[in-house]
């Protein structure tokens, strides 16, 4: 099982397109390519979340503990995601209150 | 009562085996689409606790999930080793000796199996781990 991480520059942002499932077994590579934009001085970060087609709560840490990273620096990260079934992960866990969620690229980019 | 048992070695990696055998027998077994995407998120997490956290090398151990099928009810055991969740009865929360860090995924983790099925419970087995029970009422 893969997971697709491309990453492109839009209005000064790192965005970090994800493809595929986000579990246990795939985590740590989401995890390590966060923590590297971080450590070249990405502190403003967008994570997509259109192309995921699963999410759990290791997924979830992940963002987590990269919003941590990245607050460090008085940064941001901010999440596109319109998918219901993914919204709603974050909706159970309370996590719609911590991340900015937005429709497109262009508007995380741009808030 | 028809029932189905896999046994995968515990790496990561077969979890998405679990998910992809388990969402076709929910399908199945008459659930939507949503409610088998809520049963895929809940195996995973079920699976995930129940890897061991510290895998050595050698490591030659199983995680076995039975799915079972009642007239009322769908039934989703994971035995293994249970490192972030406990509790029956008053429900699924995060276990008392957990650093910050897996605290903290815990608590997601718990949320989220406390939502996506009717009923969660983790209990010690007499012979040692755990089992982690899903509960799904049709």
């Amino acid at each position: 099982m893969e997971l697709g991480l491309d990453v492109r520059e839009v209005d000064s942002h790192s965005v970090v397109d994800v493809k595929g499932e986000i579990d246990v077994y795939t985590a740590p590579k989401l995890r390590e390519k966060l923590i590297e934009l971080v450590s070249d001085g990405s502190y403003d970060i967008v994570v997509n979340l259109e192309g995921v087609e699963f999410l759990d709560s290791t997924g979830l840490g992940v963002l987590v503990g990269a919003l941590k990273r990245v607050k460090a620096h008085d940064g941001s990260l901010s999440l596109v995601c319109t998918q219901d079934k993914i919204l709603k992960i974050f909706k159970i866990t309370g996590l719609t209150k911590v991340f900015p969620i937005h429709g497109s690229v262009e508007e995380a980019a741009g808030a | 009562m028809a029932t189905v048992e896999l046994e995968i070695p515990s790496r990561s990696v077969y979890v998405a085996v679990v998910r992809l055998a388990l969402a076709s027998l929910a399908r199945d077994a008459g659930l939507d689409e949503e409610r088998v995407d809520d049963l895929r998120i809940a195996v995973s997490e079920a699976c995930a606790d129940a890897l061991p956290v510290h895998l050595a090398e050698a490591d030659t151990s199983q995680v076995c999930v039975r799915w079972t099928e009642h007239p009322d009810r769908l039934e989703i055991e994971v035995e293994g080793r249970s490192s972030l969740l406990q509790g029956d009865g008053e429900g699924v929360r995060p276990r008392r000796d957990l650093d910050d860090s897996a605290e903290d995924h815990a608590s997601l983790s718990a949320a989220l199996l406390r939502s996506l099925v009717d009923e969660c419970t983790v209990v010690e087995r007499s012979e040692g781990g755990t089992r982690t029970r899903l509960t799904i009422r049709r």
